[in-house]
Formats: C-alpha cells, structure tokens, sequence
C-alpha cells in the first residue's frame, strides 16, 4: 500500500548492533500534519527508529522515505545534510552546546549551516524564545537554566531551521515532574499548529491527547499501531494490554 | 638517502653489552616500578587520615620531586649522597668508598621520582570516587573504614590504573638517563658501542626502536591488566 | 585551645610554613658552622649559572638558555602537535593510522634517547636551493625535546576533543552541520579550554626535560654547573646542586599549581 500524502514511509527495516537485533522490521507511515507517539518498553527500539529517520544511524535493511528524500541510499554525511535541513531533532539529554547562549544556540545552525541573514535569523530566534516563554533568558548559558528550560531552548533551536518534522526522543524522561508540563505544553502547541512530529515518550497521558495514532513496540517491531482512543480502550495485541496495566 | 650499516651486529661482543644493557635496564625498570607503586599507594593511603602535618610533609615529598629534573636528582644522589657521610672504608685497601654504587643510586631516585608522581595518580583516583558511592556506602552503614578497604580502595584502584600506566612508561624511559651516572644499562652500552665502531648513527636508531619496543610491551601489559581489572559496563555510556 | 580550632587547611599551611622555616633555621645554622664559605662560592657562580657569562650579561648560556629552549620547543611541539592530533582523529585511515604511528613511537621513545638520535640523524647543514640551512647543538635541542612534547601534545588534543559528549556530535549533526563545521563552531571551542591546564602541565614537563639538553654540548645550566664543579671543592657539591635543583623548582611548581587551579575550573564546566 502507498500514501501518496505520506510524509514519512517506513518500510521493513531491520538493524542490529553486534548479535542484538534491535529492529526487526519497523512499519511506519505519518502523514503530514500527524503527531504519532511512539512507545514502548525500554530496550524495544524506540529511540533508534528515530535515529534511522534521519540518518544518525544506517538502517541494515529496509527502506525509509522522508518527503523526497530516500534515507537507506544517503551514505555520506554530506548527503543527508539537505535531509537534516528538514528533519530537526530533540534529545533527551537537551544537547545544548554549553559555550553559547541560549540565544546563540537557537541562532547559530540557521545562519552557519542554512546561510540565513543574521538579522531575520535573530528576529526569528528571539520570536521562538517568546513561543517557549524563555525570551528573558536569550543571554542566559545553557549551565544556568533548568533541565525543563533548557529542554525548551533545544526546541526553539530545532524550530528555528523551521523543520517539516520534528523527532521528540523522550524529551521529557530527564526532568523532575513540575518542568515537564511546560515542555509538554510547548510540543502541544506545536502539534496544534499542524507540525509533524514524532515522539518517543512515556507520558501515556500526552500521548493519548495529542497524538494521531499511537505505535507500540516490544523485540523490534511495532506490535500495534491505531489511533489513541482505540489504543488505549481496546488495544488488540497482549503485549500491549500487559504493558498498558503496567503503566496506566 | 640513509646509507646504514649494520654489519657490527654480528659482533659477539656487543652483542653481549645489547643484552647486558637490557637486562640492566629491566632490572631498574622493575625495582623502581615497585617501589614507586608502593611509594604511591603509601602516600595515598597516608594521605586519606587527613592528618596535616603528615600531608604537607607529602605534599613538599610530590611537589619538590615533580617539578626538578630526575637527571639532576639523580645527579644529587651520585655526588652528593656520598660526600654527605654515606661511605664506608674499604677494608682491603683502607681507601673510603661510596655506600651505594650508581645503580642503586639509580633505583632510588628513580624510585623517588616515580613514587611522588604515583601519589598524585592514587590521590586523585581517590578523589574523583563518585560521590554517589561514598553515599551508598554510609547508607549501608559501613563503617569509615571498612567502606575506604571494601569498597573505595578498590574502585580508586581501578580509577587509577591508566595514570598509573602513563608514569610507569615515562619511569621506564627515564632509566636511560642513569647513564649519565655510570649505571650500564642499555643507553650506557650504547654509547660504548659507539665510542668503538663510530656507528653513531645507526647505534641510536637500533638503541631508539628497543626502548620504543619495550615500552610498547609495558603498555601493552599494562592496557591488558586494566581490561582484566575491569568492571563489567562500568565507565561505558548506557544505550 | 588555638589549635583545636584551626581548619585542616589552616593546620597544613602552618605545617608548611613551619617546614619552610625549618629550611631557612638550617640554611643560617649550617653558614654559621663553616657553610657560608660554600654559600659564597655558590654567590659568586650564580651569574653564570643564570646566564653563562661571569657578569650576568650578555646572556650565552644558563638557566635562561633552559627557559628559551623550553619556550622555543613548545612553539615547535604545539604546531606539529595540533596537527599531528588532527591527523590521529582523520576519517581516513590513510591518514589516521600513519600519524598513530608516529605519534605512538615518539611517545614511547625516552626524551633522552631522542635527543641523542637527533644529533646524530639531522646534519649540521642542509642544503636546499642552494641554501645552506645550519643546524646548530641548539637547534637539534630544540627539535629534540619537540618531538616528544609534540606527541604528547596530539594526545592532549584528542583527549578533550573527545571527551566532549557524544550528544553534542548528534545535536550538531542533526542541524545538518558538516565534519568541518562541527569541529570549527561546537567541538573545538569548547576542547580548546580543556586543552589549556594540559598544554601548561606539558610545558612545565618540557622545562624540567631541558636539563637532558647537556648532552647536545649547549652551554646549558647543567653543562655550565659541570664545568664550574670541576673548580670546586666536594663539600660545595650539594651547595651547588641544591641551588640549581631549587632554580628549576622555582620556575616549575607555579606553572603547575596555576595549570592546576585551571583544570579545576574546567572541571565544573562539564556538562
């Protein structure tokens, strides 16, 4: 089956580190404009799907479409920077670069990799900093914000090379409780606004709101795949009806 | 280019001083590697009762010896040790000799110099202990010190091994300087060799290629152990 | 009680004032005991052990010709190390695995051993276009005591290069930076103050490897304190021996306790 409106299509890929077969055979499709949340138990591969979606990691097998772009066949860096250009990426571990500013962090990819004029590109980066509510920190350094605030800076960073999508890799796992709702509530936002995004996530709460359909994955594969509101109320496979029990 | 002539290898007799030199260059290697392993681990151990006097004291023992050249110290001990009273008078000819002989002048201040640089290695394995693990260990009640044994000494241990690795080598190297005082170890013997056939060129470069050869074995050995010590997953980041 | 409430720190530092005092008591008890003689023999020598000339000046040799070796090296060993390091961590392993060669055997070699191979491998002259290029004891000293520094120095390099976190290489990539790029706007500016307390600590290392430069035959301070020895009685021996043990401690131990305040300071900045 094809999507002609897909945005992304994933088709049977595999991947392995040593003996350990991580992937065995993903299936994905988003259409633009989705959010899909991914989740799953640790281990089952969540976060390396998001790493093949755009070249971080080489898929063994398989293929991987993101708009125009073929992933498996882009083998050089070189290659796959026009494909990162689209596809903008959240970490965990917020990945800040600590010798520059909050603004600066926001600013810099855009004018040294996109070539943007600086000016626009300011005006652009102070804007988002005010869309996450952290324009008073612009000149702060990444070593002087909170987990949740940095978290936020790394957001407006990936937004300001002004992404088709945005991969959210368990973005709020490395924050204390209180901060993690003001994340949720930008990347909500942004969902609202019609942006395609990702996420790896183990908030079962947000990824019933906000997601257009849920994809759980247990040994490498995507065991289930449906909208939240069937996912959670009647999810069909046992796997995830333990690992629901668990959690919810 | 290089016009290099080996042909004075075949040479019984230096051959013989090739190998008399190495095994005199193991001989100090080793005993002053011991020594300053234990010097180190001493120090250490010394340092962690927090007692003040005994730290300065070890303190001034690191500092004077890391920062002059182990040449001059050994230097100091050669000439200085033995007019400062340390000679004995030869029974047979009545005539005053020094106590020690060079190469155990060698050993010591080699032994010296390496054992200050280890202290500095242990101390800071001691301090960089996660302070995560020293938390556990109180929790659970270990006294202060069944946790340094049980549990700190070990880690800091195993912390302390690539450092460890560094001055062991850079002691190795630094034997060759003992031939400065007449010790006849390998760099002494070469330039014997030298003095007799001239090869001075092609002498330095077989003498340059041992010591490279055997300080790769030491490291070798050495990066061997720090595998074997190893803890499972530990120091690796989690995926 | 004063004592029981000093703090550790404050207790160490009067120990080692204390120890300092107990030098000087000594210094002053032993010249009064017959060692002022030596001591003068040490003042009227400490010209030319500084500056290898009677007068203190012009300066042809010493402790200083040791300091300008060590700053001259250091220039050499930082340009051939920066590139040896950015050679050992090349893509291509054509370029990689020869500069991990290199790198390796020059910092297995003993200082000594390659400075004796240095002057007997590089010829006093080269010619090149008709240029004669000479190469002096000082010059060979200099190369030398660079090599191995230089290699050291590589290792330095890659040491904060990589342990800048991985996270960073995959933030930056995923903003679509090339290699090039990330090394110039994330990775090596923040190496570059890691790189600092490690560069000082090695050049405090070079400084005390000068003392090897006697065997090249420069009027260095060890060479100009065996000549001047030879003049002596046995008994200054240890006079003269502690002064230029102290000389180059005096010169070394601020390099290393400044390197090391930085080195903390870069500590907390991890991230």
């Amino acid at each position: 089956m094809t999507h002609p409106e897909a945005l992304i299509e994933i088709k049977d890929i595999h991947k392995s580190f040593g003996k350990f077969n991580v992937l065995n055979g993903i299936d994905l499709t988003v259409r633009k404009g989705e959010a899909v949340c991914i989740i799953g138990p640790s281990g089952s591969g969540k976060s390396t799907i998001l790493r093949c979606m755009n070249g971080l990691m080489p898929i063994d097998r398989g293929t991987i479409r993101v708009g125009q772009h073929q992933v498996h066949s882009l083998k050089t860096e070189k290659a796959m920077r026009p494909l990162r250009h689209q596809v903008a990426m959240v970490f965990q571990q917020y990945n800040l670069f600590p010798h520059k500013t909050a603004l600066e962090n926001v600013m810099m990819a855009p004018i040294q990799v996109l070539g943007h004029d600086r000016a626009e590109v300011e005006d652009r980066a102070r804007k988002l900093l005010d869309k996450v509510r952290l324009g008073h920190k612009a000149d702060s350094y990444p070593g002087q914000l909170s987990g949740g605030q940095q978290q936020r800076v790394a957001i407006a960073r990936a937004l300001a090379m002004q992404p088709d999508v945005i991969l959210f890799d368990e973005v709020t796992a490395a924050l204390d409780p209180e901060t993690v709702k003001d994340v949720l509530f930008n990347i909500r936002e942004l969902v609202e606004e019609g942006l395609t995004c990702v996420l790896v996530t183990h908030e079962m709460g947000f990824a019933r709101e906000v997601s257009h359909h849920v994809c759980f994955t247990d040994h490498g594969k995507i065991v289930e795949d449906a909208p939240p509101a069937e996912f959670f109320a009647n999810p069909r496979d046992p796997r995830t009806r333990e690992f629901l029990g668990q959690v919810l | 280019m290089l016009d290099l002539d080996y042909s004075w290898l075949a040479d019984p007799a230096y051959q013989s001083w090739l190998v008399v030199g190495v095994i005199n260059t193991l001989k100090l290697a080793a005993i002053s590697s011991i020594a300053a392993t234990l010097i180190g681990m001493l120090g250490a151990l010394a340092l962690t009762l927090r007692i003040a006097w005994l730290d300065a004291l070890i303190e001034l023992f690191v500092e004077v010896f890391r920062n002059t050249p182990p040449l001059l110290q050994m230097l100091f001990a050669y000439f200085t040790l033995s007019t400062l009273g340390l000679q004995v008078t030869d029974p047979d000819t009545g005539l005053s000799m020094p106590l020690l002989s060079a190469f155990a002048c060698a050993a010591i201040s080699l032994s010296l110099f390496g054992g200050a640089l280890a202290i500095e290695a242990f101390r800071s394995g001691i301090e960089t202990m996660p302070r995560a693990i020293i938390e556990a260990g109180q929790a659970l009640g270990y006294s202060r010190w069944a946790r340094f044994w049980r549990i700190e000494a070990p880690i800091a241990t195993r912390i302390s091994l690539p450092a460890l690795t560094n001055i062991l080598s850079n002691l190795f190297k630094t034997t060759s300087q003992a031939s400065v005082i007449t010790v006849p170890e390998l760099m002494y013997y070469a330039g014997q060799i030298y003095n007799d056939n001239f090869r001075t060129m092609e002498v330095m470069i077989l003498v340059l290629v041992i010591y490279v050869t055997l300080v790769s074995i030491l490291t070798y050995l050495m990066a061997r152990l720090e595998r074997w010590m190893a803890f499972p997953g530990y120091g690796k980041a989690a995926s | 009680m004063m004592t029981a409430q000093l703090s550790y720190d404050a207790k160490k530092k009067s120990v080692l004032f204390l120890l300092a005092a107990a030098v000087v008591v000594w210094i002053i008890v032993d010249a009064a005991t017959g060692g002022d003689e030596h001591w003068a023999r040490v003042g009227v020598r400490l010209p030319l052990l500084l500056t290898g000339s009677g007068d203190g000046w012009p300066v042809t040799g010493g402790f200083i010709l040791n300091v300008l070796l060590s700053i001259a090296s250091m220039a050499v060993a930082t340009a051939l190390g920066t590139i040896m390091g950015i050679a050992t961590l090349a893509q291509r392993a054509v370029i990689r695995l020869p500069a991990f060669l290199v790198m390796n055997f020059l910092r297995n070699s003993p200082w000594l051993v390659l400075l004796f191979a240095m002057l007997y491998i590089i010829p006093y002259e080269i010619r090149v276009f008709g240029m004669v290029i000479p190469f002096p004891p000082f010059m060979k000293a200099v190369i030398g005591l660079a090599l191995p520094t230089a290699a050291n120095f590589s290792e330095v390099i890659r040491g904060a290069v990589q342990s800048i976190h991985s996270g960073q290489w995959e933030a930056a990539r995923s903003l679509g930076y090339s290699t090039r790029q990330i090394y110039m706007h994330v990775i090596l500016p923040q190496a570059f103050r890691r790189m600092i307390p490690g560069w000082m600590n090695l050049y405090a290392l070079l400084m005390i490897a000068t003392a090897l430069a006697t065997v090249t035959g420069i009027q260095d301070v060890l060479t100009i304190l065996n000549t001047s020895l030879a003049m002596e009685s046995e008994r200054a021996l240890v006079y003269f021996y502690l002064t230029v043990l102290f000389m180059f401690f005096a010169y070394c131990y601020p390099i290393a306790v400044f390197a090391r305040r930085l080195e903390r300071a870069v500590k907390g900045d991890n991230i």
